[in-house]
């Protein structure tokens, strides 16, 4: 995760590592062998061999199903079932073909599903790290029970130090925040107002900053949110009925 | 309803699609006075010593963010 930049109340800033955090494993899968099975992606089929490939060479759905009977037209023994590592994806037009220049489009869309505008999609850049300003002490706190029930956590990242001084530096922000009893705004931005983009091209996020200490241990949260837990309006009588 | 009203949130054992492992759902009444259902996972947090710092390893922002592994649980 990244390094990000940090101020604490007193516009002291320093770098620190954002980690994320890992989910609790309480069942772990082995094979027969005891071994830990783990994820592993296969190729199923080229696009040579896909249906719309088998379709034009055939002519027809029929014609498909019966090269299906009376082959395997569908699998490529040579590349059917490898490894698939390191792999990118590309785009393709309508004619199969892999396009390069592409404009991608983001669909805004209402609380209740509906359209609401499509634009040109942004290419964000991180606003976190250390090359940019950094995250300033907002000052503005809000209940734990606030957040709760305003927005939706999606994720979050522990903020961890990388030498001594980074260690002081934040065991005093989570003394800080635990006295206060909430958590605090993050934002970006000189006014700390500005959604935290913490990857090229990712989400953006609200923050919320929580402290925790246990004697000389601390731990400092960072909840993310991008949504906001709110029930759409109903629709206006008659509207979504079939006519 | 009273509870929920004087701020009690309630979770459970949560499994859309069943399998071993259920997530963990919590119902609670927003700021807006509807209940929700919010599901998530429980992460292991850590309180972190002197002794205990960061990684510091290259951002891994070239790195695709596609997370489409098997869940096994859907098994």
């Amino acid at each position: 995760m990244p390094e990000i930049s940090l101020a604490n109340n007193k516009a002291r800033d320093a770098a620190v590592m954002a980690e994320s955090v890992r989910f609790q494993t309480l069942v772990r899968w082995i094979d027969a062998e005891e071994r830990q099975a783990t994820s592993a992606r296969l190729l199923k089929a080229t696009i040579d061999n896909d249906y719309e490939t088998l379709l034009k060479k055939a002519g027809s759905p029929q014609a498909v199903a019966q090269a299906l009977v009376d082959g395997d037209p569908e699998i490529d023994l040579e590349s059917a079932c490898t490894f698939m590592r390191d792999s990118k994806r590309v785009y393709i037009n309508s004619d199969r073909q892999v396009v390069y220049a592409v404009t991608e489009i983001e669909i805004v869309r209402n609380p209740d599903g509906s359209e609401r505008m499509r634009r040109e999609k942004k290419n964000t850049l991180p606003n976190v790290n250390v090359e940019k300003q950094p995250l300033l002490w907002s000052g503005k706190f809000m209940s734990k029970r606030e957040v709760a029930t305003k927005f939706v956590i999606v994720s979050k990242l522990q903020i961890m130090h990388i030498n001594g001084l980074t260690y002081d530096f934040l065991l005093g922000i989570a003394r800080e925040l635990e006295q206060k009893n909430s958590l605090m705004l993050v934002g970006a931005g000189p006014k700390a107002n500005q959604p935290l983009i913490l990857r090229r091209g990712s989400l953006p996020y609200r923050g919320f900053l929580e402290g925790r200490t246990k004697g000389d241990e601390y731990c400092l949260l960072l909840h993310l949110s991008n949504l906001e837990l709110k029930a759409p309006a109903p629709a206006p009588a008659g509207e979504g009925k079939p006519s | 309803m009273e509870k929920l009203k004087s701020g009690a949130i309630f979770w459970f054992p949560f499994s859309y699609r069943g399998g071993v492992v259920a997530n963990t759902g919590f119902m609670l009444l927003g700021a807006d006075g509807n209940i929700f259902m919010c599901v998530g996972n429980p992460t292991d947090i850590q309180f972190i010593g002197l002794r205990a710092t960061a990684a510091i390893l290259p951002d891994e922002e070239a790195a695709p963010a596609e997370d489409d592994s098997m869940d096994f649980s859907m098994v």
